[in-house]
């Protein structure tokens, strides 16, 4: 799955098993995945896909990441929209209990937004990414968002 | 003198007696004519055909005068009319069939005329006078071929006036048709009966002294002065007035001096100074009266004057020509347009160059025969053909220059350039008498230049998207499909198909996909490298949008009796580095146990893969399993 749309309330997600596209409320969903004692503070579980079952894990960028290899890619603009709505998630609160500390706050490195300048850049008519289908394709198409 | 008769004294004379008297005396008449041997027409009787108007008659002039050969006096007075259309027996003259002719004779006979009938003692009725007259005969030859008819013969009794010929269809008697050759002239005696004295000729020696004979040695003599057999005499015996310019007085002299005074060439007395010459008329020219001198003085300045004039004598046309082989004109004009109109015919079989003529032309291999120039453009058109048309062996190379006008090559003639063009083609080539012909050796370029040198530029089949091209940079060698390299930057062949290739280094190799279609771009959309040199060189580095799905799996065994929550995990490495730490990870199940609740999760995923794990609660010495897929995406 990837998600392919970020708005205030939901988000986009298309299934990667069964391609079947649906909307998430934000508020539905949460930064962190325990295990155990341990708590993975970049990523956020997505609900299982309604088709077919399947579960989404999105992965914020690591705090060391260099700037994506690929700029302007898919790659690189849903590693974006993932550190953003991760970004925002944090900044909702909807962050695993396991990462907050007794008085509810989270670390401050925990989220990654977007600076002004990449989303000006990169998101300037909104938090989208677009993705060519598979290439065999002769003529250019977009993927329906 | 003739027989007398002696009539006596009271002699009783009968008739009979003094008829004998006139019959003696006209018998001595007769006699002196025969025994002198005259006869024949005198004067007169002359045959014409019948005026005014010609016809079947002809007409005898008058009078007429003969003396047959018994001495009787033939004689008439007035014109006679001689009635050729029927013989003297009435019977017609006509020539029946054509092609042939018929002669007639027209003769003149002796008779009487009986006149002044009286009565006499007998009571007879006898006829006083009988005077002298004439009868004409009209005798006709049988027809014969035309030339070849025969003549009436001569008669006896009568005299011949002329012959007279008979043609088919003939209506008139005309001159042609009068023949008098047989015409019995007047005779008056026989020469050989006359005696003459030659004892004092000088020149005339007759065999006997007769006059027939004188007469046949005058015409001998004759006949050889006439035919100059013999009896000639010099000129100088014929006496010549002197006369113009001739003083001489006989022919021979005069002859001399002619042929001298003609002959001359003297200046200002030339022999064509004694001939006189008429006035000529003429335009331009004429010529007045004068000599032949003068004339052709004349003549000569206005030939010169003609001759020499360098323009504008006159027209061609007025030159008259002798028609000649193919040229049938008449004048120099109608000539030399026919030969240039014939000189310059395409016409097939009377071309122009068919009417020049060409000697031999010696050579080898070809010669040309002796012909016209046709025939010889034929024969080496007929050769060219042949020499181009030889499939092999129609002469060495090196009798064929090279031209080289781009200053290309050493040698000067085919066999050598090509010589020199195999030298360097062998170089890096099979050459065509080895095995693999043609195909390269050693391919070896020197330094192109530049930021990627442009090595290999293959379309293959036509195909934009699969037009393949080599490249090398100082590091790297590029094989790109619709990508060329314009120096800085790529450049797709067509914009509607993606571009790939791969790169390979002493330190790397890397495949190459851009899929924007974009008509120019410098960096790949998408790469896989295989960093050879790095210290992790296990799998390709990935660059762009990577998407990775592959199997993950987990199982559980509750090895007490009693429900237990168990912790099951693992971990996944990637096929390739991604470029980045993926930001999605979505696990599909392909089939899990009954029993299995929720789905894997991930731990600590980074650009090499990620870990998972699940808590399940289990069942005493139960089991339980997820086995599915995970999608990666960086």
């Amino acid at each position: 799955m990837a998600i392919h749309e970020v708005t205030p309330t939901d988000v986009l997600q298309r299934c990667e098993a069964c391609n079947d596209e649906h909307r998430v409320l934000i508020d539905d969903l949460e930064v962190g995945v325990a295990r155990d004692e341990q708590v993975d503070g970049r990523l956020v579980p997505m609900p299982p896909c309604p088709a077919c079952g399947a579960v989404e894990f999105l992965v914020r960028a690591p705090d060391d990441e260099p700037e994506h290899p690929s700029q302007g890619s898919f790659g690189h603009l849903h590693r974006m929209l993932v550190d953003e709505l991760h970004a925002e998630l944090v900044t909702r609160g909807r962050v695993n209990a396991a990462l907050q500390d007794a008085e509810g706050n989270v670390p401050p490195t925990l989220a990654k937004p977007l600076s002004t300048e990449k989303r000006q850049r990169w998101f300037a008519d909104g938090l989208r990414a677009r993705r060519k289908i598979e290439q065999a394709g002769r003529v250019f198409e977009e993927e329906n968002l | 003198m003739a027989d007398r008769l002696d009539y006596y004294f009271r002699q009783k004379v009968t008739e009979a007696e003094l008829d004998l008297a006139f019959e003696l005396l006209e018998k001595a008449d007769r006699n002196l004519a025969a025994d002198i041997g005259a006869y024949g027409i005198i004067s007169g009787a002359e045959p014409t055909p019948h005026a005014p108007v010609p016809d079947l008659t002809i007409d005898l002039t008058a009078p007429g005068r003969a003396y047959d050969n018994l001495g009787q006096r033939i004689f008439f007075g007035t014109g006679q009319t001689v009635d050729c259309a029927v013989d003297f027996a009435g019977i017609p003259t006509e020539v029946p069939s054509a092609g042939q002719e018929r002669w007639l004779g027209i003769f003149i006979k002796f008779d009487r005329l009986l006149s002044d009938p009286r009565t006499d003692g007998n009571s007879q009725q006898v006829f006083f006078r009988r005077d002298e007259t004439f009868e004409i005969f009209v005798r006709q030859a049988p027809p014969g071929p035309i030339g070849s008819a025969a003549k009436v013969a001569l008669q006896p009794d009568e005299l011949l006036i002329c012959d007279v010929r008979r043609g088919n269809g003939q209506t008139q008697i005309l001159a042609p048709d009068i023949d008098t050759g047989r015409r019995q002239a007047f005779i008056f005696a026989q020469g050989d009966a006359v005696q003459i004295i030659s004892g004092t000729w000088s020149t005339l020696q007759p065999a006997v002294d007769t006059v027939q004979s004188s007469f046949d040695e005058v015409d001998a003599e004759l006949t050889d002065h006439f035919t100059g057999s013999a009896r000639r005499h010099g000129a100088s015996a014929i006496d010549i007035p002197a006369h113009g310019f001739v003083s001489a007085t006989n022919v021979e002299g005069a002859v001399h001096e002619l042929i001298d005074d003609l002959s001359s060439t003297a200046s200002g007395t030339p022999g064509a100074q004694k001939v006189g010459a008429d006035a000529v008329p003429g335009t331009p020219n004429a010529l007045p009266a004068g000599t032949v001198d003068g004339q052709l003085s004349q003549i000569l300045a206005w030939l010169n004057a003609h001759v020499g004039a360098s323009a504008g004598a006159h027209n061609a046309s007025a030159i008259a020509a002798v028609a000649h082989s193919y040229i049938a004109g008449t004048s120099v004009q109608a000539q030399l347009q026919e030969i240039v109109t014939d000189l310059g015919s395409q016409a097939a079989g009377t071309a122009g160059a068919s009417r020049v003529g060409a000697d031999a032309v010696v050579g080898s291999p070809n010669a040309l025969a002796a012909g016209t120039i046709d025939a010889q453009l034929a024969a080496l058109l007929s050769a060219i053909n042949d020499h181009l048309n030889d499939a092999n062996g129609a002469h060495s190379a090196s009798a064929v220059s090279v031209a080289d006008s781009g200053g290309n090559l050493t040698a000067n003639n085919v066999e050598a350039a090509l010589a020199e063009i195999l030298d360097a083609f062998e170089d890096d080539h099979f050459r065509g008498n080895e095995g693999n012909a043609g195909q390269h050796r050693t391919i070896r370029q020197p330094n192109l230049g530049g930021t990627k040198a442009l090595l290999w530029d293959a379309i293959g089949i036509g195909g934009a998207a699969g037009r393949l091209r080599v490249y090398a940079d100082t590091t790297s060698i590029w094989f790109t499909l619709n990508a060329s390299w314009d120096g800085s930057q790529w450049v797709r062949d067509s914009t509607s198909w993606f571009s790939g290739g791969f790169r390979f280094s002493r330190s790397d190799i890397e495949f190459l996909h851009e899929d924007t279609f974009d008509p120019t771009f410098t960096t790949w959309t998408s790469t896989w490298t295989l960093p050879m040199s790095s210290t992790n060189n296990s799998a390709f580095e990935l660059s762009g949008t990577v998407r990775e799905v592959g199997r993950v799996g987990m199982e559980w065994s509750n090895a007490d009796n009693a429900t237990r929550t168990l912790a099951g995990g693992g971990a996944v490495t990637f096929r390739s580095r991604f470029p980045a730490a993926p930001s999605s990870i979505t696990f599909a199940v392909s089939n899990a146990s009954s029993g299995f609740s929720g789905s894997p999760s991930t731990f600590t995923p980074d650009r090499d893969g990620f870990g998972f794990f699940s808590y399940q609660s289990i069942s005493g010495f139960g089991t339980a399993w997820w086995f599915g897929t995970y999608t990666a995406i960086a």
